[in-house]
């Protein structure tokens, strides 16, 4: 069974490689000429004012959390999709009982204020 | 009718602990007086030229295992049966009517009985340790929320540990013989037909002797015994001492000796518990005369007597079994009467120190009379109840092995010894005691009348509980 | 290979089987509808009428789903390509789920109105992990049983952090995520292992690819000790089992009565699953690995609960202590085994639940009163409340005649019948212990105090769910014989398991 996954094992090597050897490649052939400007923090761009590390406020995970969520149920349109033709009708119903949860579930986030800034 | 001799005073128990106080103890004695009724009439109607049970109740109870509720009585259980019965009724009387929480007291005196009378009438493995272990609850409850001395919490949690440690292990010897004879029955008599191989009979004998050991106490494994005693209140301690422990020596008579014929691997227990029984015997006196505490002596004075009962079921003859039966009944007859005197006495004096006590019999000449008389009977006078028990107990273990008779005979000799010291140094002395005190009351003396007849009564025909004991649910080795 | 042959697999789905799937799911599918009926009722419904409703809707929906087990008895079969099931082992556990469902419904309602918690929300959530119960308990599926388990745990995440201003309660949900994630993780990565090694997630065709040389197989072991540690966290069982006292006294003591039962039961469902009908060949290797999970459980559970001074973690190491006897019936396998790990859930579920729902009861406005002191004299405040507790706690150390007694009976034989005698023995000694720690909580119960004139008031409902759960503590340890028919009715039939 393990040899099964022996390939894995050379795709593994070989991606391992390709990266050393690229990096290594440039690090060895690029022209190198460091000066303040570009040892910055961001080579482009303007210099930080204020430390990187500060609170975001916790409405942004929420938003991203609700667009994760939704945009994961996506996903299981296309298998769906693939195999709608064997499905037939019992799968177009039972997409339309999926979507209908989905929509109890963003009807319940609008209305519990989920979806407000403030 | 059997289920009704332990299902009565259940019910009646439960019903009493709702009604207020004051019915307590008079609906608690008409249960207990009903369920002696009934055990009476079960000894009226038992049939000693009969072989097996009698009034068997069977019926399937967990059908998957082959469990069943099996009740029955035979001619060692008749006995013990109306034992439990008269002596909690003698408890209930026993209970003072302004006591705390009478009614609840009294309740769980009548499930206890209840709990007891199962342990006796079972005939089914499992049904007996579902009563064995039930009745362990109203007696910690008794022992603690009534308790007297300064821990009483400490010795009822003292007391449920070391009885339920013995207990779980027996619920794996259960378990086990369940296992080794085919799972396919727990009754008794059926068990006893299969006899398993020495060695894993060796290992289940440990199992449950330590269960049963540890219950009436036996050496040494009394551990628990001198601080539950002590603390308990005297009406609960009437049918502790009167009744619980037979239930351990009764267990070993009906499951060990029967089940287990020949439990040898490392050694033979057959041969070792007769010496625990004896070591018993002479501990406990040794003890006895140690004690200034009264109430402390006659619990030890109980574990002697105790030994006697285990060395009488491990004689393996008819006299030493059928003796060590007729002791049961007279130890729960005499000790009862014990503690009821010394209770009395603390009463009055206000002291249970034996050296605090002198020249009693001049103010209360009954109770020195009864004392005397229970006293004698105590130490195996002729002519009394323990004499008869403990001769035959002995001329047993004569037939067993010369030796331990002789040894156990010490005990004998000291029970004269702390028993009469007992008595002489609190009734009489150089000087009276203080006047004022009350003679035994009326109602007092009411109480120990039965246990006082019984005792002249076993002495005198001792054949009339003897003769029912051939008449076995189980065999033993000499039927 | 494996996957190109699940490409080319023909597909063909009629509406009868769609019809018959149904069924088969039926009672997840009553739970479900409920949920949503709910959730669509509290959007709708004034604030002041969604807590009845909702209660009503979720006891409607439970119900239903009740009786849509029932009906499924010996008539079940496998649907949806074999990953669900409901086979009589399936449809005791959705039984069990549905009642502890109700029971625990009707102990929040007047707890929710006293503490002022969100009502719907919280039905809602209790109706989502009950479905994740259900799924877990009708998987016959690696992968239909992590998605049970992620719906179960993730309902429950949220719920034990219910009492937003509490902090405690934020702290157990914290703590109860990100544990409950290491598990989760735990869990796949030894299902993907079991799945790279047989080729296969389905639990019935894993039993079949298993062969001669599988107890060799390093990946196939290393699952197994994967899946075994995520388990063993799911169940609570030692030495996996540091987040069950922390998250057991935050969580708001409905939440914890809920989940003391369902997750355990809902995971010793997995184990038994998993281990006993998936893994079969291999029982001496996952065997040994469990029974060092019940005894470590029996002793540090045992251990730790006599030093507790709150009721919430005394019960969370006595869960701990519960959950390795259950082992006991687990390791010993057979039908006998497996038949006494139903029925001690079943015990468990009425015992357990309801000395959790007294101490719900007895719960303040302000917070839960779980010190052990605030049992104190409890029988004299409310004699119905103190003489069940009582009872709840003999149950559990497993005195006759209670239901915990004879579940204890029924594990430790099967027990010895299947040569785990020494495992049966530590168990044994372990109950000693225990006794200790129960009678701690019932001196407490009976201790006389100054103030019982302050008598506890009992709402209608909750005392309902109590005084029915203390009578079946007691009423099955007298005649067991009706639940342990079903209880072997529900084992399921693997032949030649343990050491026996």
């Amino acid at each position: 069974m393990i040899s099964d996954y022996v390939p894995l094992l050379i795709f593994l090597v070989i991606s391992f490689l390709v990266v050393g050897a690229l990096v290594t490649a440039s690090f060895l052939i690029g022209p190198s000429k460091p000066n303040q400007r570009k040892l910055q923090v961001y080579e482009s761009g303007i210099v930080p004012t204020t430390p990187a590390r500060h609170r975001l406020s916790v409405r942004f995970y929420l938003t991203a959390m609700l667009f994760i969520i939704f945009d994961v149920e996506a996903v299981f349109f296309y298998p769906w999709a693939v195999l709608l033709h064997v499905l037939r009708w019992y799968g177009i119903a039972e997409m339309f009982v999926f979507m209908l949860v989905l929509l109890v579930a963003l009807a319940h986030i609008w209305r519990k204020g989920g979806l407000e800034w403030e | 009718m059997l289920t009704a001799i332990w299902l009565l005073p259940l019910a009646g128990g439960l019903i009493v602990m709702l009604l207020p106080h004051r019915f307590a103890k008079w609906l608690g004695s008409l249960v207990g007086l009903g369920a002696l009724g009934l055990a009476v009439y079960a000894a009226y109607a038992f049939d000693p030229a009969a072989h097996g049970y009698q009034f068997v109740e069977r019926s399937p109870w967990i059908q998957q295992l082959g469990v069943d509720y099996f009740l029955g009585l035979d001619g060692i259980s008749v006995w013990l049966v109306i034992l439990n019965a008269l002596i909690s009724l003698i408890a209930i009387l026993a209970t003072p009517v302004d006591m705390r929480g009478a009614g609840r007291f009294v309740g769980l005196l009548l499930v206890m009985e209840a709990g007891m009378a199962g342990v006796f009438l079972a005939v089914n493995l499992l049904l007996f340790y579902v009563f064995w272990e039930a009745m362990l609850i109203p007696a910690y409850f008794l022992l603690w929320i009534w308790g007297e001395g300064p821990r009483p919490l400490y010795a009822a949690l003292k007391f449920v540990l070391f009885t339920l440690s013995g207990s779980l292990l027996m619920l794996v010897g259960v378990i086990g013989e369940y296992v080794f004879t085919g799972g396919r029955t727990l009754n008794l008599p059926d068990l006893a037909a299969h006899p398993l191989d020495p060695a894993v009979q060796f290992g289940l004998f440990f199992l449950f002797a330590i269960a049963f050991a540890i219950k009436i106490p036996a050496f040494p494994m009394h551990g628990w015994l001198p601080d539950a005693y002590v603390s308990a209140p005297v009406p609960f301690l009437v049918a502790f001492a009167g009744v619980m422990g037979k239930t351990g020596a009764y267990a070993m008579l009906r499951i060990l000796i029967p089940l287990f014929h020949h439990p040898v691997l490392w050694w033979d227990w057959n041969q070792v518990m007769p010496v625990l029984g004896v070591l018993g015997i002479i501990w406990g006196a040794l003890m006895a005369l140690a004690q200034r505490d009264v109430k402390r002596l006659v619990a030890y004075s109980s574990v002697s007597h105790m030994g006697f009962i285990v060395l009488g079921i491990f004689s393996l003859n008819a006299i030493g079994q059928q003796g060590a039966v007729l002791q049961m009944v007279n130890h729960g007859v005499i000790i009862p009467a014990l503690f009821l005197l010394v209770a009395w006495i603390e009463v009055r004096t206000g002291t249970r120190d034996r050296a605090a006590l002198f020249g009693l019999a001049p103010r209360m000449p009954v109770l020195a009379g009864v004392f005397l008389l229970v006293t004698l009977a105590a130490l195996g006078l002729p002519g009394l109840n323990s004499f008869v028990g403990e001769f035959m107990t002995l001329l047993g273990a004569w037939g067993l092995s010369p030796g331990l008779a002789i040894a156990a005979a010490i005990g004998l000799v000291l029970a004269p010894i702390y028993m009469l010291r007992l008595f002489q140094g609190s009734m009489y002395g150089e000087r009276s005691a203080p006047a004022g005190l009350h003679d035994l009351r009326g109602r007092e003396l009411a109480l120990l009348t039965p246990l006082l007849a019984l005792m002249f009564g076993i002495g005198l025909y001792p054949y009339f509980l003897t003769r029912v004991m051939t008449s076995l649910g189980v065999p033993l080795p000499w039927s | 290979m494996v996957l190109i042959a699940a490409a080319t697999y023909s597909v063909s789905y009629s509406a009868d089987q769609a019809w018959s799937d149904l069924q088969q799911v039926s009672p997840i599918a009553a739970v479900v509808v409920a949920l949503l009926v709910a959730m669509v009722l509290d959007l709708v419904l004034p604030r002041r009428a969604q807590g009845p409703v909702s209660a009503a809707i979720t006891v409607i929906g439970l119900l239903a789903s009740l009786v849509a087990a029932l009906l499924l008895i010996d008539r079940g079969h496998t649907a949806y390509y074999q990953f669900a099931v409901a086979d009589n082992f399936a449809v005791f556990f959705d039984v069990l789920f549905a009642v502890l469902g109700i029971l625990a419904v009707a102990v929040s309602h007047a707890y929710l109105a006293r503490r002022n918690f969100l009502q719907a929300e919280f039905y809602v959530l209790l109706l989502a992990a009950t479905a994740g119960q259900m799924v877990i308990a009708q998987a016959n599926s690696l992968v239909s049983i992590f998605l049970g388990l992620e719906l179960l745990s993730i309902a429950l995440y949220v719920m034990s952090g219910f009492a937003r201003q509490d902090f405690r309660s934020q702290e157990a949900a914290v703590k109860y995520l990100l544990m409950g994630g290491f598990a989760s993780a735990f869990v796949l990565y030894g299902m993907a292992l079991v799945y790279g090694a047989t080729g296969t997630t389905l639990i019935p065709a894993i039993a079949k690819s298993l062969g001669p040389g599988s107890s060799t197989n390093a990946l196939l072991l290393l699952g197994i000790l994967l899946m075994g540690v995520g388990f063993a966290f799911k169940v609570s069982a030692a030495p996996f089992q540091m987040w069950t006292p922390d998250v057991y006294e935050g969580a708001p003591m409905p939440v914890t009565a809920f989940m003391s039962v369902g997750t355990k039961a809902a995971a010793f469902a997995m184990i038994v699953r998993v281990f006993a009908t998936g893994l079969p060949g291999l029982s001496g290797e996952w065997a040994a690995l469990l029974a060092f999970v019940a005894a470590a459980s029996m002793i540090v559970g045992n251990l730790a609960a006599i030093a507790q001074s709150s009721v919430k973690r005394l019960l969370a190491y006595s869960g701990i202590a519960q959950a390795g006897y259950v082992l006991v019936g687990v390791i010993a396998g057979g039908a006998d085994g497996q038949a006494s790990v139903l029925f001690y859930l079943a015990a468990y579920l009425v015992m357990n639940f309801g000395a959790f729902a007294i101490m719900v009861v007895l719960a303040g406005p302000d917070g839960d009163r779980d010190r052990i002191g605030d049992l104190d004299g409890l029988v004299y405040r409310n004699p119905v409340l103190g003489v069940l507790m009582t009872v709840f706690m003999l149950s559990l150390a497993g005195f006759p005649p209670s239901v915990g007694f004879m579940g204890k009976f029924f594990l430790f034989a099967a027990g010895v019948h299947h040569g785990f005698t020494w495992l049966v023995v530590l168990a044994v000694l372990m109950s000693v212990v225990s006794v200790y720690y129960y009678f701690r909580v019932v001196i407490h119960i009976w201790t006389p105090v100054e103030a019982a004139e302050r008598r506890l008031r009992l709402p209608a409902a909750a005392g309902l769910a109590i005084v029915a759960a203390g009578v079946l503590s007691v009423a099955l340890g007298i005649v067991p014989a009706a639940l342990f028919g079903l209880a072997q009715a529900g084992a399921v039939p693997v032949a030649g398991l343990g050491g026996g």
